[in-house]
This record gives C-alpha cells, structure tokens and sequence, in this order.
C-alpha cells in the first residue's frame, strides 16, 4: 500500500515536471524576429568664421588690403578738416589696422565682414577690446606725455556706423550668411582750450591685439 | 534567437553612443577672429599771438609797439600802445574833426592747426568830460573805433575770417574823431573829451 502510493505520487511529480519542461519547450519554439531596417545619411558638416571684405566676398586666403571704399576718415567736429592716415589688410581670422591722428576729434571707421561659411549659426561668444598702451620712453616728461596722450585713443568694434551698438556676446551670425561689422577708432577731443598738453612728440600705441570669439549657437 | 536579440541591442547601444559623440562634437565649435591694431597721434600744437611783424616772435611780456606801426592823422596822438601776445592796448588824444589814429600788427600762428576768428570783442568806446561827467552822447555820434582787415579800415574783422597754419593775418585798429559836427559848431565839444577803449580781443577756434 504505501510502496504503491509513493509510486503514484512519484509519477505525478515526474508528470508535472515534465508538463512544465515540454511548456517552456512550447515557449522557447513561439517566436518571430522583428527588424529594424534603416539608414544613416550624414549631410556635409562645416565650421568656418573668417573676416572678408565685402558682403559677398571670399576668404581671403593670403593678405589682402582693405579697400578705399571701406575706410572713412572724419572728424568729431564737422567744421574741422580730418587729418587721419588709415590703412588695413585682412587675411581669414585675423584683420590689422593702423592709423595716424593729426588733429583731435581726428575718427577712422572700417568697415568689414564676418561670414559665417559654415552649416551651423554661431553666435560671438567674447569680445576682447584691451584698452590702448603706450610705450613709455625715458625721461618722466615724456612718460607723462605719453600716458596722458595715450588716454585720448579709443577704438571699438560696433554693429553700426554711428558707434552706438558695440558687438556683444550671444549676437548671432546664421549659417550661410555675412555680417558687416564697423572698426571705429578715434582720438578725443578732450584736451585743454590752450594745446597746453598736446604731444609735443609722436605717440604710437603698443599693438592692440583685440580679440572675437565665435561658437556654435 | 538569443543571439539575433543580443545583436539587435547591440546596434541600439552603438547608435545611441554615435548620437552621444556626435552632440559632444558639436559643443567644440569655435573660432576667434582677432583684430590688431596700432594709433600713432603726431606731434601738434596750439600757437597763435599778437606780434608786431609778420614774422614777428611771440612777445614775452607787453611792449610798445613801434612807431613805423602807428599813423597820426590831424592833431592827432597815440599815448598808449602796448602790445604782448594776447593783447594791444591803445590810448589817443583827437582833439579836430577829422582826427584819427591808426595802429597796425598781426595775429599768428605757428601752431600745427589752422584756426579761424570765432569773435572779436564788440568795439564800444566810453568817453568822459574832464569834469568826469558822460560824454557818451558826444561818442556816439562823432567817435568811431574798429579792428579791420585791410588798410583802408573798411572791413571788419569778422567770424570766419581764416587764418591758418603758419601764416599770419595783419590788423588795423582805428579810432576817429568824425567829421561831422554842425556847421555852426553848436555840438562841438566844449571841454576835452577822453575816449577809453577796451582791449583789442579776438577769439580763434581751430578751422
């Protein structure tokens, strides 16, 4: 009697262990494959910021002079002749100018473009505009004469031609596209009414090396 | 099909790592354009002064100014001509109608700027009795005074008038007892009459 119930009970478990294995055979045979067909196009992907000389001009890939047309020369006071030499060249990143002032209120405005000929908008990211330096030669005179003229020089890169709207960050240039920027550099008019404190030598500033920077907007 | 399905997940993983490297690409764009730059201011000066000649040196203090420089017409006569850079002081004596003085320098400028005249000082005489009392009336009607341009004292100095760099502009100053007294002589002075004039000033701005 027992031996024979153990038997039974033993068949049963085998019965249901096997039921279980010959389920999860069932399941492991169900199956189906999904697909995941596609593809990848990568479009052309370019950054490339550089200064050119007019609104539809190339990178310049070597020196190349500003033209006439694209430096103006006045002064503050418009009874006042100008008496401003002005020169400038550019080549892909990097612009340089010099100017010659003769008489205050003496202003040189070049004008000049970024293109942004890449596919992504930039937006500047810093403006660096270091405040002039003179060489300061020997003899405290002179030190003084050059510090004081030294003062009287501004510059600025600005967004028009009256000087009012300075290029600021997160300004933006759009892929594709060419902004005209004005370099506006100028010698004050705040001397004293008798020229008692005009340079009584030539003063040239130390290179102004100013600096724009541009990044992906 | 454990494999296709760990193949499967594999390319998911890899592309969302591509779309990961791709975005960390993107935030390296930059570029920075840089502009250099220099500003010369040339040596320059404010010179402009009263001198005696046209080639004259900027007086040092005041002096008098030399005879070939005054012209007495009539009885008339010059007692005062002072002249220093910035400054001509005159004083006369017209004693008949008809009398006048004339006192001639020039205005420099050795300076780098043109300039040109922004105003002159309004000429307006102011005469005494020798009782002291008001001879204006007298003035107004028989004195005339004025800074002039041209030797027959017939154009004023005016606004504008240039007088550039490293040239100079000759004046004349001319006072005058007119000629136009009554017939019968009834509105001739009956006591001395002293006219006083302000300093010649004239006024330049740069041109």
């Amino acid at each position: 009697m027992e031996k024979e119930k153990k038997r039974q009970v033993i068949a049963i478990i085998i019965t249901v262990v096997l039921s279980i294995i010959s389920l999860g055979v069932a399941f492991a045979v169900f199956s189906g494959t999904l697909n995941i067909n596609g593809t990848a196009t990568v479009d052309t992907i370019k950054w490339d910021m550089y200064f050119t000389t007019a609104n539809d001009g190339e990178k310049p890939s070597e020196s190349t002079t500003i033209p006439s047309g694209n430096i103006q020369i006045s002064n503050i006071d418009p009874n006042v002749t100008p008496t401003v030499t002005a020169t400038g060249s550019m080549v892909a990143t990097t612009l340089t100018w010099d100017a010659i002032f003769r008489t205050p209120g003496d202003r040189v405005m070049y004008t000049v473009y970024v293109k942004n000929g890449g596919t992504f908008n930039a937006k500047v990211t810093d403006v660096n505009m270091p405040i002039p330096t003179c060489t300061i030669k020997t003899g405290t005179a002179q030190q003084e004469a050059e510090t004081r003229v030294c003062g009287h020089i501004h510059y600025g890169l600005y967004n028009d031609t009256a000087g009012s709207s300075a290029v600021a960050v997160d300004q933006t240039i759009p892929a594709g596209t060419t902004k005209a920027y004005y370099l506006i550099a100028w010698l004050d008019t705040n001397w004293a009414q008798d020229g008692s404190d005009l340079p009584t030598e030539t003063v040239k500033t130390n290179q102004i090396s100013a600096t724009v920077s541009f990044g992906q907007n | 099909m454990e494999k296709k399905r760990g193949t499967i997940v594999a390319i998911v993983v890899a592309l969302i790592l591509a779309v990961i490297s791709l975005g960390v690409a993107f935030a390296a764009f930059s570029t920075q354009l840089n502009i250099n730059g220099t500003a010369t201011v040339q040596q320059s000066s404010w010179n402009i002064f009263f001198a005696s000649a046209s080639n004259g040196s900027k007086p040092s203090s005041a002096g008098t100014l030399p005879a070939a420089n005054i012209t007495e017409h009539g009885s008339a006569s010059s007692t005062l001509a002072s002249l220093s850079a910035d400054n001509f002081s005159w004083a006369a004596t017209l004693t008949a109608p008809g009398d006048y003085v004339i006192y001639t320098f020039y205005a420099r400028n050795t300076g780098s700027f043109n300039a040109k005249v922004r105003s002159t000082l309004s000429p307006n005489v102011t005469c005494t009795y020798a009782d002291t009392t008001s001879a204006q009336t007298f003035c107004n009607s028989h004195v005339t005074y004025g800074i002039y341009k041209n030797e027959a004292c017939t154009q004023a100095v005016t606004a504008d008038d240039p007088l550039n760099s490293n040239s100079s502009a000759q004046y004349w100053v001319k006072v005058m007892l007119l000629d136009n007294f009554a017939t019968n002589g009834s509105d001739l002075p009956t006591q001395a009459v002293t006219v006083t004039a302000p300093a010649v000033s004239v006024y330049y701005d740069q041109n």
